[in-house]
């Protein structure tokens, strides 16, 4: 199992004034691999001959196949941490996807 | 790195993302707030009105002379270029709760505040004669007010700015003469206060009188507080103290006496 997050976080000005609100989005989703391992068979395989037509039956055992199933998942904002020097308080949207705060 | 994202996917991972601290500048700043330069714009055309209670959201009331109360029950309301006798023993803008903006106001005459006020803006307002300038529940910004000759009732508890409950207030480049108790007060009173800024204000007393201390960071309820950070802030001392901080500690930075410009050092 693995997850690949291809996600990216944006200020919507490169400056603000004080009292402007700051808004940071995100865009992107995460892609979820799972792997597992399948079975293949047993196989029950007859045979005939051309001349006489008689029969053979014989059985090929089972084997395990690899699968791979891969999913694009959406992704939300869990939590928003600020470390700096002026900390602010983040609020973070209904949808999960842009916190705000003021500069 | 300044802000930490934590994402999670529909399935349950979580990544973290780091972001720099953005940019903020500083617009220019001519005089501290007076009463030239807040509250009704000069050459305002003011229309009377008589106490109001907005009910829907995101209304705009302007250019009033409003005898009031002005209760607020709607969020997103802006309340600008109005003056508002608050006519009562309360509130004279009470949006309890409520994300309302006001702006270029004077407003006077209530016992509890000119405004009450959670996740919202005071700016460039004129406040006087109330017992408290602006109480704040949480996440107001406090900026560019002009808030003087406090006090209402006959044995008011007088503060600047009070901040009793909620976090990330910004209170910025206010002028604040107070008296009685503070300029600015922070209490736990009512919940935990966190990431509190007090940041490039002139908090001074009343000519003849006196605060207690000339800010508060009091956490003596105990229901906690962090983050609280004064800087570059020009104090007078109250009758006892420039800060009186109790069951805490905050961040101090460049805070200087009124009087001498001399840093006050940390409380």
């Amino acid at each position: 199992m693995s997850d690949t997050f291809n996600v990216t976080a944006a200020y919507d000005k490169e400056s603000y004034v004080q009292g402007e609100t700051i808004t940071v989005a995100i865009t992107g989703d995460n892609t979820h691999v799972e792997e597992s391992i399948g079975q293949a068979g047993p196989i029950d395989i007859t045979v005939q001959a051309e001349g006489s037509g008689a029969q053979h039956s014989f059985q090929i055992a089972s084997a395990p196949v690899a699968i791979t199933t891969t999913t694009h998942e959406a992704v939300r904002i869990i939590s928003a941490v600020d470390t700096g020097p002026t900390p602010r308080t983040w609020t973070i949207n209904a949808e999960g996807n842009q916190i705000t705060a003021t500069a | 790195m300044a802000v930490n994202l934590t994402i999670r996917a529909s399935g349950g991972a979580t990544t973290q993302i780091a972001l720099p601290d953005p940019v903020v500048t500083v617009p220019p700043v001519s005089s501290w707030p007076n009463a030239s330069n807040t509250g009704v714009p000069a050459g305002t055309v003011l229309t009377n009105s008589g106490p109001m209670t907005i009910t829907v959201p995101n209304t705009i009331i302007q250019n009033r002379n409003i005898s009031g109360p002005v209760i607020v029950k709607a969020n997103g309301v802006v309340i600008k270029n109005c003056r508002i006798n608050g006519n009562r023993n309360g509130f004279a803008v009470d949006a309890d709760g409520r994300n309302v903006t006001v702006q270029d106001s004077e407003i006077w005459n209530a016992s509890n505040a000119a405004v009450l006020c959670q996740n919202g803006k005071v700016l460039r307002c004129n406040l006087h004669h109330c017992d408290n300038g602006v109480v704040t529940q949480g996440g107001d910004l406090v900026q560019d007010n002009y808030i003087h000759d406090l006090g209402f009732t006959a044995d008011a508890h007088v503060d600047g700015v009070s901040i009793q409950a909620g976090s990330g207030q910004v209170v910025r480049h206010n002028h604040i003469e107070s008296w009685d108790t503070s300029c600015v007060f922070i209490k736990s009173d009512f919940t935990a206060i966190h990431n509190v800024l007090v940041e490039n204000n002139r908090l001074i007393n009343t000519p003849g009188k006196k605060t207690a201390a000339c800010v508060y960071a009091d956490n003596s309820p105990r229901k906690g507080m962090s983050g609280i950070t004064f800087r570059d802030n020009i104090m007078e001392k109250g009758n006892w103290f420039y800060a009186s901080v109790v069951n805490t500690s905050v961040t101090w930075i460049n805070n200087r006496d009124y009087l001498t410009g001399a840093l006050i050092p940390q409380p």
